[in-house]
């Protein structure tokens, strides 16, 4: 039980960061490059939105990996060389659609 | 003042916890068994890292009326260089929180999918530690070109 909240945390760790930057990559595709005055004149509500779809949709994603039956054969990625991938991968995305 | 002095702790909430971040990085990248101290050592980092977070999410709203509209017409890329940080903190924090949950949800376990779960809990604080560096820099940055008013 107790690998398996852990499995689920792991999950949640991954996938909150990329689907937040996967809906600010949608929202630079449908507004485009974007333009200083919107992000001034911005409510702010589209950072929490964004934060709280990111955490739902990560929390669903913890659930089903929780009760997928884990085993040794399941999952052989590298921790730290994985760690290093999602890393690069997150701050080039941040970076570059800001 | 107050919104100031609240900047600056959250500066220095954000330093603090990219560097308290590297620790369970450290003490957890072999996969053993979490001691007495690594235990207060990740807690005390999950501790840290929220009050950061929470700091800066509590003057954001000010700051947004106040500071974020001088520092786009003073800068451009300034200004778009305190969105990437704010992309960057929300994945910090979300790190954080998941690899904190993974560590005590395995602590003293001793089997091997346990400790491999410790192993990625360890690379999870790194990627934390190393993009926390980055908001952190990236803080300063923008902070030394505009802030909160003076008193």
């Amino acid at each position: 039980m107790r690998a398996r909240v852990a499995r689920g945390a792991l999950v949640f760790a991954v996938a909150a960061p990329l689907a937040y930057l996967a809906q600010r990559l949608f929202e630079r595709w449908q507004g485009g490059v974007g333009d200083p005055l919107g992000v001034v004149r911005d409510a702010h509500t589209a950072f929490y939105w964004r934060s709280s779809t990111a955490v739902w949709l990560a929390l669903v994603l913890a659930v089903v990996a929780s009760r997928v039956r884990g085993g040794e054969g399941h999952h052989r990625w590298p921790p730290f060389a994985s760690a290093a991938g999602f890393t690069a991968l997150v701050l080039a995305l941040a970076a570059f659609y800001p | 003042m107050f919104l100031r002095l609240l900047e600056s702790l959250h500066g220095h909430f954000g330093i603090l916890a990219a560097v308290a971040l590297m620790h369970p990085a450290w003490l957890l990248r072999r996969g053993k068994p979490l001691s007495r101290g690594a235990r207060w050592s990740v807690g005390l980092t999950a501790v840290v890292t929220s009050v950061a977070f929470g700091l800066g999410l509590f003057i954001y709203e000010p700051y947004r009326e106040i500071v974020k509209r001088q520092l786009f017409a003073f800068d451009r890329g300034a200004g778009w260089l305190f969105e990437t940080k704010e992309h960057l903190a929300f994945a910090v924090i979300a790190l954080t929180m998941g690899a904190t949950v993974a560590a005590f949800a395995t602590a003293r376990q001793r089997t091997p999918e346990a400790r491999r779960i410790r192993r990625f809990s360890a690379a999870a604080y790194g990627a934390a530690a190393v993009l926390c560096l980055v908001v952190v820099a990236l803080g300063t940055y923008v902070a030394s070109l505009r802030s909160f008013p003076e008193p």
